[in-house]
């Protein structure tokens, strides 16, 4: 009972994100129980840069950015996840960047362990569950961040003498 | 994972500003850092993601020329007005052809601006 309020509490992420389509009953329930729901303020930090990404976070609205180095590299809204590709890493990552909510958000996050021994038990769904989640932003990959002035794209298209 | 407030360092907000106020008006667009590698794309609105087929995680971290979606028809006189625009950080409205991730192509009007960030 618990669980199918759990999963009820978690459809909008369950719903429309494709990972999630072909995931039985039990699956779903094992899965939400697991789900927290995190609500922020603007200004408060998700991650710090440095620290280890040990959750995966589902935006279900409100907007964040990413910051790295000072630098914005993303703007994260309703419908995007992010966090580190757990399933297919040993290690714990460290977060490259820091992500900070620009307005009151509200995030669906489970965490690594959590989500790691639901793939181990229904293997099946590991498998489309790693092919069809792609995180808006993977928080272990830096982004190389140097001005913008060394583009090497031509001018003009060269003149045929 | 603890949640600490942010501290007083300027918020940018501006963007999310810019982001209500181009989506409220149905527009199609993506917002790019000029001050990281490759001019990346930081955020595209659904109404892009929808025009050119691909979700926003493929579309995030490219560069914001765009050239995933340049195809056969697309002239190189176009590529070559946007490459000067980004270059010159000149504000540029340009008429290219577009591909779509099945293949289809659209003609599109790109309106490149710039936004500067101006601390209080």
């Amino acid at each position: 009972m618990r669980a199918d309020i759990c999963v009820h509490l978690n459809r909008q992420v369950f719903n429309e994100h494709p990972a999630f389509r072909l995931a039985s009953d039990g699956c779903l329930r094992s899965l939400a129980v697991e789900f927290q729901t995190i609500h922020c303020a603007p200004g408060d930090l998700i991650f710090h840069a440095g620290e280890s990404v040990d959750t995966l976070c589902f935006v279900v609205s409100g907007s964040l950015e990413v910051i790295q180095d000072d630098e914005v590299i993303a703007i994260l809204g309703k419908g995007d996840v992010f966090g580190d590709v757990f399933w297919k890493e040993t290690t714990l990552a460290h977060a490259c960047a820091n992500v900070r909510a620009l307005t009151y958000c509200d995030l669906h996050i489970i965490k690594r362990e959590a989500l790691l021994k639901v793939l181990e038990f229904y293997t099946a769904f590991a498998n489309s569950f790693s092919r069809n989640l792609i995180l808006t932003c993977n928080l272990r990959r830096r982004v190389s961040s140097s001005y913008c002035a060394q583009h090497t794209v031509p001018l003009a298209p060269p003149l045929k003498g | 994972m603890p949640v600490r407030r942010g501290h007083v360092a300027p918020q940018n907000t501006f963007l999310d500003t810019i982001i209500r106020k181009f989506d409220g008006q149905c527009r199609k667009f993506i917002i790019a850092n000029a001050r990281v590698e490759n001019c990346a794309i930081i955020f595209c609105n659904d109404g892009f993601c929808g025009m050119c087929g691909y979700t926003r995680a493929e579309i995030m971290q490219k560069p914001c020329t765009c050239n995933f979606l340049y195809g056969p028809h697309t002239k190189r006189l176009a590529i070559a007005q946007m490459a000067q625009a980004l270059l010159g950080s000149e504000e540029r409205k340009v008429e290219i052809s577009l591909y779509r991730k099945d293949g289809r192509t659209a003609l599109c009007r790109l309106c490149y601006a710039l936004y500067h960030r101006t601390l209080l």
